[in-house]
């Protein structure tokens, strides 16, 4: 039962419409469970209209556009309702994963690329066998070549 | 239906944002090394062994700071009779990672050690840059620094070794790539040729050291080039079989055909200690550096 369930559900999200039918039909066929749902032709018979039991058809077909564009009308109304739930839907969606996104990387949002970056040289420390070493600054002139000499303590 | 579908699109978007979709920060570094010649000292030697370069980011990156400039100018601050290239690499760290990037190599019986270290994120560009000098008697830290280093600039720290001879190391930003790789369908051809070219070898890179050289040939400078004046360093690509023996090699920077062919006719001949990993030897790949002076 669950099984069935868990399988018309995934034939129902399959995009291809060709497909679901195909995959639906070729499960009943197979599926005992579901094969007892069905109703048998005998069944069925009694809520078949013949054409002689209609009686007179003069009438029948306005009765039948104007029954056709009335449904017209209510598909219109309620596919413009679908428009605006997915489009509602799709912006919270959209809002939360980019909520999602910016949690997961909070540098991005607290420190872009350009903010970031030092625009001067800087030394912290020079150091040679373990020790504070001196260092002696060097800047040619029209050059961006900064040259750092770096010796001893004596 | 709408439903279903509206409950498969929350299950994909919010999977999909647990993917990360951000554009990464990758820094690319030029590293030269070099060393300096005071009046009455010796010719630092013509060839280097170094670790294994990455081929892809020598072959797309363009340095804007010419290594002849950054010569010149060492040379005439420090007065130097001569600045001799010892080797150079591409170092490249993506923004969340800060592993160290070693660099080791040989030179006049001893061995030398770059370790460089970004702070993490790479994008504040802040380097720990640690220079050791390995011989018989043990190890000795020549330099241990820290810097911020600008896009514009070109940072270059000197240094004595234990002889008191001079060593320049330069560093520059030769960029800050957002998301893509620089120079990527170069990178990627010339990539496949050198995986090729290392395939079945150990890649002499990180703490694993290039082998020790054991009998070298000097290069012959051709005498058309020499006429020419045509100078310049070449950096290749060596690979040696179990024996040691170099069995083949590939130019990772040229000068001029007639050079770069003559220092793999010279690289050819080299032996050097076999690669011992496990037990076993191995085939190894790694760096060599040939300098062909005009006198």
């Amino acid at each position: 039962m669950f099984r069935c369930k868990a399988i018309n559900f995934l034939f129902s999200i399959l995009p291809l419409k060709y497909w679901q039918d195909l995959l639906i039909r070729r499960h009943i066929q197979k599926c005992p469970s579901c094969q007892k749902k069905l109703a048998r032709i005998d069944e069925v018979k009694p809520f078949l209209i013949g054409e002689n039991k209609v009686g007179s058809l003069e009438g029948l077909w306005h009765g039948i556009k104007a029954e056709i564009s009335q449904g017209k009308r209510k598909e219109q109304r309620s596919l413009l309702l679908r428009l605006r739930w997915a489009f509602g839907t799709a912006s919270f969606l959209i809002a939360l994963a980019a909520g999602i996104w910016f949690y997961r990387n909070p540098t991005l949002v607290k420190t872009p690329l350009k903010e970031n970056l030092v625009e001067r040289f800087q030394i912290n420390y020079v150091r040679i066998e373990n020790k504070p070493a001196r260092a002696f600054l060097f800047q040619p002139h029209d050059s961006e070549m900064i040259v750092v000499w770096a010796e001893k303590n004596i | 239906m709408n439903k279903k579908a509206l409950l498969l699109g929350t299950i994909l978007l919010i999977g999909f944002s647990f993917i990360p979709l951000h554009a990464d920060v990758a820094l690319d570094i030029k590293m030269r090394l070099f060393v300096g010649v005071r009046e009455g000292m010796a010719e630092p030697l013509q060839f280097v062994t170094s670790s294994y370069l990455q081929p892809t980011v020598i072959a797309s990156i363009k340095s804007k700071f010419e290594l002849t400039e950054e010569q010149k100018q060492i040379k005439k601050i420090f007065n130097l009779k001569e600045v001799s290239l010892i080797t150079e690499a591409d170092l490249r760290w993506k923004d969340k990672d800060s592993d160290k990037i070693f660099h080791i190599f040989q030179l006049d019986s001893k061995e030398y050690l770059l370790l460089i270290t970004p702070s993490s994120p790479v994008r504040k560009r802040q380097f720990r840059i640690k220079v050791f000098e390995q011989s018989e008697k043990g190890k000795t830290n020549l330099l241990d620094t820290e810097i911020i280093l600008p896009e514009k600039n070109i940072a270059v720290f000197g240094f004595e070794d234990v002889q008191g001879k001079p060593y320049f190391l330069s560093f520059h930003i030769t960029g800050t790539v957002v998301g893509g790789v620089v120079g990527g369908v170069l990178g990627g051809v010339v990539s496949k040729e050198y995986d090729e070219f290392a395939k079945g070898a150990v890649k002499a890179e990180g703490e694993i050291k290039p082998p020790k050289l054991i009998k070298a040939v000097s290069p012959v400078y051709p005498e058309e080039a020499r006429k020419a004046k045509v100078k310049g360093v070449v950096i290749l690509s060596a690979r040696t079989d179990e024996q040691g023996n170099v069995e083949a090699v590939r130019v990772l920077k040229g000068v001029d055909p007639l050079l770069d062919q003559a220092a793999i006719d010279a690289i050819k001949q080299w032996k050097y200690e076999p690669f011992i990993k496990d037990g076993k030897p191995h085939k190894v790949v790694f760096t060599v550096t040939i300098a062909f002076k005009v006198k």
